[in-house]
């Protein structure tokens, strides 16, 4: 929870110190998000590969564990591809933004990448409004539709930031499941975010 | 998309050693670094400025059709989960890996006891 505030302080203050002018010019008109994200796609590539889970996750699943993951994204794509008929961005733009999977962080400096900053702020804010969702929403959605409704609610949050209250009111014997969905989820954002927008 | 893969394989190669740890905890600083100068591409924007309203429309209609969308979907493989699957052991995660704002070590632990 904290963690997204932060985030959204950082974007709120970029935001704000351009509006008022205090950011030199040769910012605004030389784009630093490229330079950034080549960074954090290496940094995140070698936090990737230096993470043993990886490994471990592969050997331990079973066929039956990977099928919320699939629903989540099944799910995602049919209800964002559904949303887009109502509105100016394709479908194809619109499941690119579901495909944060509530990672908001990187999925929208991909989308701002490939689609510009527009796409990016409306990725920044869906995905931000999925976990707080979760968050807020989890004891509800345990009680009317059962824990696995909240572990597919929650998208790759459910390895951090929703895992908490996903454990306080599903129980502990939902853990497994809901760090190999947020894994499975996570690792696959970078890969459907560029697939979607390439499109 | 290379450069991460190029990412993966130093970090294979890196594996167990605390160069990759420090690397790895630089990952949340870069997101905010990032998040900064997107900030800076939109607030530099006027015409995105005045469109911002609609986008934060665009963004919760998106958010809901997502999450609707997932939980149509459970509720159709619902049924095969009436049991929680068995924990396999995962070790514990040595530091926020490449999640943003992933604070919450202490409840991770707790909960995988």
């Amino acid at each position: 929870m904290s963690g997204s505030l932060v985030i959204l302080f950082f974007f709120g203050a970029g935001l704000l110190l351009a509006r008022v002018g205090f950011i030199p010019d040769y910012f605004i008109e030389h784009d630093m998000t490229l330079y950034m994200l080549w960074l954090l796609m290496i940094l995140v590539g070698i936090s990737m590969g230096s993470d043993r889970r990886l490994g471990e996750m592969l050997r331990s699943l079973r066929p039956r564990v990977l099928l919320l993951p699939l629903a989540t994204t099944v799910g995602t794509f049919a209800g964002t591809a559904l949303v887009s008929l109502f509105l100016v961005y394709s479908a194809a733009e619109c499941m690119a933004v579901g495909a944060g999977f509530a990672y908001y962080s990187l999925s929208s400096i991909f989308i701002t990448q490939y689609k510009g900053p527009e796409l990016g702020t409306i990725a920044l804010i869906s995905n931000i409004l999925r976990e707080l969702f979760t968050l807020l929403f989890t004891p509800l959605l345990v009680r009317f539709m059962g824990p696995t409704a909240a572990i597919s609610c929650g998208g790759a949050s459910t390895v951090d930031t929703t895992l908490p209250v996903i454990t306080r009111y599903a129980g502990n014997q939902w853990v497994f499941i809901s760090i190999v969905h947020a894994l499975v989820l996570d690792f696959s954002v970078p890969f459907w975010v560029t697939f979607f927008c390439s499109i | 998309m290379g450069l991460m893969l190029l990412g993966i394989a130093v970090g294979l190669l890196l594996r167990g050693r605390p160069l990759a740890a420090k690397l790895t905890r630089c990952v949340t600083p870069a997101i905010m670094l990032l998040l900064f100068a997107l900030g800076i591409s939109v607030g530099g924007n006027s015409t995105l400025m005045a469109a911002l309203p609609r986008l934060g429309g665009a963004a919760i209609a998106l958010t809901v059709g997502a999450v609707a969308g997932s939980l149509a979907c459970v509720l159709c493989i619902r049924r095969f989960f009436r049991q929680p699957p068995e924990p396999d052991a995962l070790t514990p995660m040595p530091d926020a890996g490449g999640q943003a704002g992933a604070p919450s070590a202490s409840g991770r632990e707790d909960s995988q006891a």
